[in-house]
């Protein structure tokens, strides 16, 4: 017989024994009326003489020896003789060995009675547990979705049935259950299946994407990497905005994305804040690339045109973060005041010019990640200028004016000086003459740094 | 608990091991593709002119008689005489002429000897088939590899085909087997439930408790 059917008149077997065992016992629970009856006359001394022998005989056979039971009974007749007299005007009482009779009787009917009830009130609800539990199992087998693989196990423990066709069923129930959720899980779809599983892991909701970032998702994301990476987003509990999400996930890799939490952890760095250069979390350069270049005839190719300006810079912020641990620098000072700059290719470079200079650490450590500073000092010596800086020992900090003091310094040093400012406002370049025709200086520092060379 | 993580494990390094076995046969393979490489390319060299054969590298030659003719230990040396004497013949040293013929000979064989090993390699089917047979396996059975944690699946088995042969060729106990499919059972629905497919859940208990139930009942 297949052993879908046979699991099924099994399964309706077992329902009737277990429901057979469960009218046994409540049966049982009814039996516990004639202990509790026993119990009522015995916890009054004077009721003991309207006990029924035959009812208290019944009881008694059912939780002791029949010797003993005889025993109880003729001392129960020699109690009622002497209620009896009693309550005929003699003069007779019970002894203590008499009472220590009718209480002992008491005690043991009483005990018994709740021990029965106990257990028939643990059996009934085991008993209508498992009841459920194979009518239930009985029924998922029928429809074809077997969810209750662990009563189904325990069914199949205690009867005939080989190993090998208990292996064959269970992968039987596989198949079934996942063509019965009506999924075409071989075909298309399935990737975006297993992507919308993904992402639930994580309570993010897959429609959230737009429609290019889901296609490049289910074209190009690898889903084997892509659950290794939600696992660690998990295990770490990181956050992320839906976009930085999208890149780390087509693009980046687990080992990629401990080895920025490893580093941002170690130095309490804002983990968050590198979010501000997605590249960093990048290490398939040349899948932005390929994506770029194959759809660029896509009606929505602007929607991914943003990735051309992620440029993968993990090795580059990987090497200056060792730089600094080399220097001995502080690198959560770095990191607080610019992060920007820690992808900065030529950061080696002004640590060397900057070395030089009598700076303190705090000062050394804001200039050499500023973009700006960092890069006019860089520029500086590209312009010949190292002796002048290292004959005049300049106390660099990021104020404007004493930026404009510098350029003007430099100017003066080189009459014919030429230094570009790139702005990355409008893109446009601007000389910085020997009047300073960048604008007029400001109060706000901040609009200063926008200005790049 | 330990039961699964137990069955898991092993699941996982015998997959792994069967994996690696014929990540193994994958490599023997592409050394052979090499070897034919190799050969191709001592023939493209020398097959307008077979002279220049002697001159192609002897490292690489030797190799090649070293596994196409084991037994003939002096094919080097045929190649170093040849490759003398078609130097000296330049210089038209006649007293080299029946040596030098008898040379082209040996050349000759040799070519002969490479270019029918190289055929043979080439009409040979099997390594191609098994390159074919051993790619998809180790390719399919990653797929599995990659999708087992330790106490659970981390995606839903799709291919329950693959997944069957898997398990099949991994060497596992019966009593193991079993765990691994009410896991796998579990999870798919698990994952099933959660792409938003739901048919009415049932809050199960424990198998602990349930085979205490069971023990239970045996008692009365």
């Amino acid at each position: 017989m297949e052993l879908k059917n046979y699991l099924i008149e099994l399964l309706s077997n077992i329902i009737h024994d277990k429901l057979e065992m469960l009218s046994e016992t409540e049966d049982n629970m009814k039996k516990t009326e004639e202990y509790k009856k026993i119990e009522e006359i015995f916890s009054d001394v004077s009721n003991v003489l309207n006990v029924d022998n035959d009812e208290l005989r019944k009881v008694l056979n059912s939780i002791t020896d029949e010797d003993t039971v005889e025993g109880i009974i003729s001392n129960v007749d020699m109690i009622k003789i002497v209620l009896n007299g009693e309550n005929n005007g003699l003069d007779l009482s019970l002894d203590e060995s008499q009472e220590a009779l009718i209480k002992g009787v008491y005690d043991i009917v009483y005990n018994h009675r709740t021990e029965l009830e106990n257990k028939c009130t643990e059996t009934k609800a085991y008993l209508e547990d498992f009841i459920a539990r194979c009518e239930n199992l009985s029924n998922e087998i029928g429809i074809g979705v077997v969810r209750d693989i662990d009563t189904l196990d325990v069914i199949l423990k205690d009867k005939e049935v080989s190993d090998e066709e208990i292996i064959k069923y269970k992968l039987e129930i596989l198949r079934n259950n996942n063509s019965n959720y009506n999924l075409n899980l071989e075909g298309k779809g399935k990737e975006e299946v297993e992507l919308r599983l993904a992402f639930k892991k994580i309570d993010i909701d897959f429609d959230t994407l737009n429609e290019i970032e889901k296609k490049i998702l289910i074209n190009y994301g690898n889903i084997d990497n892509i659950n290794e990476l939600i696992e660690y987003i998990l295990s770490k509990k990181l956050q992320f905005s839906i976009n930085n999400l999208f890149i780390l996930l087509v693009f980046s890799n687990v080992s990629n994305l401990s080895k920025i939490y490893d580093i941002t952890t170690t130095y309490e760095l804002n983990f968050d804040k590198l979010f501000m250069m997605p590249g960093v979390f990048i290490k398939d350069q040349e899948l932005i690339n390929t994506i770029i270049e194959e759809n660029k005839n896509e009606e929505d190719y602007y929607n991914i045109s943003y990735l051309e300006n992620i440029q993968a810079q993990f090795d580059i912020f990987n090497k200056n973060i060792s730089l600094l641990l080399e220097k001995n620098k502080n690198i959560k000072e770095c990191f607080k005041t610019n992060i920007l700059s820690l992808i900065i290719p030529d950061m080696q470079k002004n640590i060397a010019i900057l070395e030089e200079l009598p700076l303190s650490d705090k000062e050394f450590s804001i200039i050499v990640i500023n973009p700006f500073l960092a890069t006019s000092k860089s520029s500086f010596e590209e312009c010949g200028l190292r002796d002048y800086i290292n004959n005049n020992p300049l106390r660099l900090t990021t104020s404007y004016y004493r930026l404009k003091e510098i350029a003007t310094r430099i100017i003066d040093a080189r009459k014919n000086g030429k230094i570009i400012f790139r702005s990355l406002s409008d893109k446009k370049n601007y000389w910085l003459s020997k009047n300073i025709t960048i604008g007029e200086p400001k109060e706000n520092v901040q609009e200063v740094i926008k200005w790049n060379f | 608990m330990n039961n699964v993580i137990n069955a898991m494990s092993k699941f996982k390094t015998n997959l792994g091991n069967f994996i690696d076995e014929y990540k193994n046969e994958l490599e023997h393979i592409e050394k052979e593709e090499e070897f034919i490489r190799t050969l191709s390319d001592v023939i493209n060299y020398s097959k307008n002119d077979i002279l220049l054969l002697p001159f192609y590298d002897q490292t690489i030659l030797s190799r090649i008689f070293e596994r196409i003719s084991p037994l003939s230990s002096n094919e080097m040396n045929k190649i170093k005489t040849a490759k003398y004497l078609i130097e000296a013949s330049k210089s038209v040293d006649k007293s080299h002429f029946l040596q030098y013929n008898n040379a082209v000979k040996d050349i000759k064989n040799i070519f002969d000897n490479i270019n029918s090993y190289y055929e043979k390699m080439l009409a040979d089917e099997t390594l191609k088939t098994n390159k074919e047979k051993y790619s998809s396996i180790v390719e399919n059975y990653e797929i599995i590899y990659n999708k087992i944690g330790e106490d659970s699946f981390k995606s839903i088995i799709d291919d329950v085909d693959l997944f069957e042969e898997t398990i099949t060729n991994c060497k596992l106990e019966n009593e193991d087997i079993s765990t691994i499919l009410n896991i796998a059972i579990k999870d798919n629905l698990k994952y099933l439930d959660t792409a938003g497919i739901s048919i009415e859940k049932k809050d199960n208990k424990s198998q602990d408790e349930i085979y205490d139930l069971s023990h239970l009942l045996r008692e009365e």
